[in-house]
């Protein structure tokens, strides 16, 4: 009997817990009747307050270092109405690209003399462009009267390095860039390979002046070890840099590798034959060894902003902050040259003293391009990433801003309005100011906000923050706050 | 000390009932079976649902206990007819509920089945005037879950508010009773409260933002009060007729408060605050009669009344009304000792009751009532009592938009016995 009264117990106990409610059943029953303990608030009348900062040393040549060169560059120039002129030089060393000697004769012996033919720069762009494409672009080349070498303990090559070079330029040529169209290999025509001599269609192939390319020539015929010792060459031809006329109006990016960029002599020989030897522009690496040489290119990045509305020249220190109260509100980013809205929000924490306590269910930092710095053709938005910087008093990128999970952020740019010009960035700041409101943030401290620390070298775009107080397209911070009573 | 010899089944019966009563703790007062023992938005107030804390016998009577007394129940809402329980037995009570409640407010209805162990006890009789008993029951439960939509002030958008209570309140009581005269018997409760409320109140955007906030509180109880009773029977020929008291006084009974606050996408806890404290159990008399006529009817009434106005929990005083609760039952016993029919040997019980509930929202009292049958199963050998009861009751009420909840409610409790004390006269 007791035996039954503890199997029956068992199995009652057992049959009840098993038909027990699933206890995250969801039900809407009984919800008028509690209280809630919490208000829940949208708040975006923060004071955000705005400047432009320029980093230091912008690395133009691979980041974070020599290892990791970019595969393209960028070069031309263009001029803004909001940031000045703005150039990029391209310094580059050039390979030898394999002993360069006389053609073999019958009996395999090196002694039929080359006629120059013709001297041609080729280069592929990426078609990647920034400003006005209508316009002939003029490009000169000069070459270098040193040796480019890395300083010890340098990671690289920063945007205000300069060679000293000939005044001179060795060649000189006009082009009008189709960015698109320049950038596409044409090998074959139909299912027909074209052979590479033959090729004079695709990239950009400037022919320019002949005396350099008829020295090499004369040298190459007269045996000139130059022409054969990679060290030799490197000592003839420590390297060029090709400038962009003064009056260009695009900054556009060429590749590197391949298809590359290069010098190509075309020759002749024995009467009619025609041949060519190719001077490549070899993408930046290190020494490896006794035997090989060291090979860099970087870009030169010149801003004269000496004339900008805004006198953006005055910024000269990255440890200084140009406030945008002084440049009509307006806070500036830009690539290559290294600006970056710098945004604080003060009085962020004056959150804590709303109710017992709170927290952030989301916070959005919202901010307007200036509109008519921008259109869609010439001067567009930035293709690149926008990129976000925890910064300091001294506008150090402290760490890139990232979400709870520690994943980096950027701004999102929201163009669904209705409105073409109402479209505006927006970066989700939540986990960031639960922290301050949690461990508190120094006066100074605040957001950097602008292209990433990994292409910033390698980027044209630049774009203008609207942040009048009293406009509704000023920086806004979006906060729905949770206010525990 | 005693003129009596234990039996050997005693050191048998110790264990088992150790086990089982441990079993039973952890049944009631953990998680075990991550159980509700409500599903009543109801239990959001004041300290909980209250449960009842009654035996299988009182349950099937409207819950009728003060002037209720019998030799073999436990009935320890009146510690003082302990001093009448049956000397040679040692007594175990344990006791299920099963609730199946429908939640109705305007057009909408939504079903909960809850279980709880509803009681473990155990007592005996020391001397012939004394009898003492130990039992866990639940106090108050927290069970709701109830997710609103909400607005943010100053946004169009909206936020999904999750209100969640769970765990409850827990009695262990030592209960005593004492017979002082032939006619009169006292009896005293002391009881340990313990337990966990726990509240929480998550908020979301709604639609997929991944931030949650979340405030909790928790009120950990760990305190002491106790309370008093009387029976006073009398006979009158046939008739027998038995009154019951009770008084509790109102008593600060020690508890920590836990208030945190986080933020789901920072690791840190945003706000944590512990508080040391006490919240009241309330000033509560009751008074009740039993009449039995000869072995077989017995008839009784209850009325209780508990001063929760006023009460605090933490200084703060709570919203909290006054609660009356009214009682009804009655009990035929078919057994005259001879029976051989099933159906014969059986105890027949009913009742009803009305009760005002110690909440009030939005200017409604939330008052229950309800009608219950029952019955009484003898198990073979006298070895113990089956007593089912069955409840059907409504609480609160549809009007002004609150919710009724209907509810059918069945306890199953063992009553059984152990022979203890048997005086042998032959070896």
């Amino acid at each position: 009997m007791r035996k039954l009264i503890t199997i029956l117990f068992v199995s009652v106990l057992g049959f009840f817990t098993s038909c027990n409610s699933d206890t995250f059943q969801e039900h809407e029953i009984g919800d008028n009747l509690i209280d809630k303990s919490t208000e829940v608030h949208l708040i975006d009348t923060f004071t955000v307050q705005s400047a432009t900062v320029k980093l230091d040393s912008v690395l133009t040549s691979g980041y974070p270092d020599i290892s990791r060169p970019y595969t393209n560059i960028l070069f031309g120039g263009y001029h803004d109405d909001h940031f000045g002129d703005v150039t990029s030089e391209f310094y580059t060393t050039l390979s030898l690209g394999g002993a360069f000697e006389m053609v073999a004769d019958i009996n395999n012996k090196k002694n039929i003399p080359l006629q120059f033919d013709s001297l041609v720069f080729i280069g592929f762009p990426d078609t990647r462009y920034y400003g006005d494409t209508l316009q002939e672009q003029t490009i000169s080349f000069h070459k270098l009267n040193k040796e480019i070498y890395l300083p010890n303990g340098q990671k690289g090559f920063y945007g205000h390095h300069t060679i000293a070079n000939d005044d001179v330029a060795f060649g000189s040529s006009a082009f009008y860039l189709k960015p698109r169209k320049q950038s596409v290999e044409i090998k074959t025509i139909g299912d027909k390979a074209i052979p590479e001599i033959e090729r004079k269609r695709d990239g950009l192939r400037l022919r320019i002046a002949d005396a350099f390319g008829q020295d090499i020539v004369n040298r190459v015929n007269s045996n000139d070890d130059t022409l054969h010792n990679i060290f030799k060459w490197r000592k003839f031809f420590n390297g060029m840099v090709l400038k962009p006329g003064s009056g260009n109006s695009v900054m556009f990016s060429f590749k590197l590798g391949d298809p590359g960029m290069k010098l190509r002599l075309y020759f002749t020989y024995s009467g009619s034959k025609k041949g060519y030897h190719d001077f490549p522009v070899v993408i930046s690496r290190n020494r490896s060894s006794e035997s090989t040489l060291p090979y860099y290119n970087f870009s030169n990045f010149i801003s004269d902003k000496t004339s900008t509305p805004q006198d953006l020249g005055r910024i000269v220190e990255e440890t200084e902050e140009l406030k945008s109260e002084e440049t009509d509100n307006l806070a500036f980013i830009q690539g290559g040259i290294g600006f970056y809205a710098k945004v604080k929000i003060p009085y962020v924490e004056n959150l804590n003293n709303l109710g017992v306590t709170g927290g952030v269910l989301k916070s959005e930092l919202i901010f307007y391009p200036l509109e008519g710095s921008f259109d869609n053709s010439i001067f567009r938005l930035p293709s690149s990433a926008i990129s976000v910087y925890v910064t300091n008093r001294d506008n150090n990128r402290v760490a890139a801003l990232t979400d709870s999970r520690g994943s980096a952020l950027s701004a999102v740019y929201n163009n669904y309005t209705e409105h073409k010009n109402e479209g505006y960035y927006s970066i989700d700041l939540t986990s960031y100011v639960n922290g301050i409101l949690t461990n508190g943030q120094d006066f100074e401290d605040g957001l950097l906000i602008g292209f990433s620390y990994e292409n910033i070298g390698n980027t044209f775009d630049r774009m203008i923050i609207e942040n009048d107080p009293g406009s509704d397209f000023r920086i806004r911070l979006k906060t729905t706050y949770v206010v525990q009573n | 000390m005693w003129n009596v010899r234990m039996n050997i089944n005693f050191f048998n019966s110790t264990g088992k009932i150790t086990a089982l009563f441990v079993l039973g703790l952890l049944l009631i007062t953990s998680n075990v079976f991550s159980q509700n023992n409500t599903s009543s938005p109801y239990s959001y107030f004041g300290l909980g649902e209250r449960m009842q804390n009654i035996n299988g016998n009182s349950a099937a009577m409207g819950g009728v206990s003060y002037g209720y007394k019998r030799g073999d129940v436990l009935n320890l809402s009146n510690p003082a007819s302990l001093s009448s329980i049956d000397s040679l037995k040692f007594h175990f009570n344990i006791g299920t509920t099963f609730k199946f409640s429908k939640l109705n407010q305007g057009d909408k209805s939504d079903h909960f089945n809850d279980f709880n162990l509803s009681r473990i006890a155990f007592g005996f009789k020391v001397s012939p005037r004394y009898g003492t008993a130990l039992s866990i029951s639940p106090y108050s439960s927290l069970g709701y879950e109830i997710n609103k939509r909400d607005e943010i002030l100053g946004d169009s958008r909206s936020v999904i508010r999750s209100l969640l209570g769970s765990g409850g309140l827990n009695q262990f009581v030592w209960s005593n009773g004492v017979q002082l005269s032939k006619d009169l018997s006292l009896g005293v409760n002391g009881i340990y409260l313990f337990g966990n409320n726990t509240r929480s109140e998550d908020v979301v955007i709604e639609g997929g933002a991944s931030t949650v906030y979340r405030g909790k509180t928790e009120l950990i109880s760990k305190g002491l009060y106790f309370n008093l009773a009387l029976q006073y029977e009398r006979t009158f020929g046939d008739y027998k007729i038995n009154f019951g008291g009770m008084y509790q006084p109102n008593i600060g009974v020690d508890a920590k408060r836990i208030t945190s606050v986080s933020v789901s996408n920072s690791a840190a806890i945003k706000f944590e605050d512990e508080d040391r404290g006490t919240f009241d159990v309330p000033e509560s008399f009751g008074a009740g009669f039993g009449l039995n006529k000869g072995k077989h009817f017995w008839f009784g009434g209850d009325y209780t009344h508990e001063k929760w106005k006023g009460t605090r929990i933490f200084d703060e005083v709570t919203d909290l009304v006054n609660r009356d609760k009214f009682s009804l039952g009655m009990e035929y016993n078919a057994n005259d000792g001879y029976a051989r029919k099933f159906l014969k040997k059986m105890t027949y019980r009913m009742g009803g009751f009305y009760d005002t509930g110690y909440i009030k929202v939005g200017g409604n009292n939330i008052d229950s009532y309800g009608l219950s049958l029952g019955l009484g199963i003898p198990m073979a050998q006298q070895k113990g009592m089956l007593n089912i009861a069955l409840e059907f009751g409504s609480t609160g009420t549809l009007s002004n938009n609150m919710v009724r909840e209907d509810f059918t409610r069945i306890t199953i409790d063992f009553n059984l016995f152990e022979t203890w004390f048997v005086k042998r006269k032959y070896q």
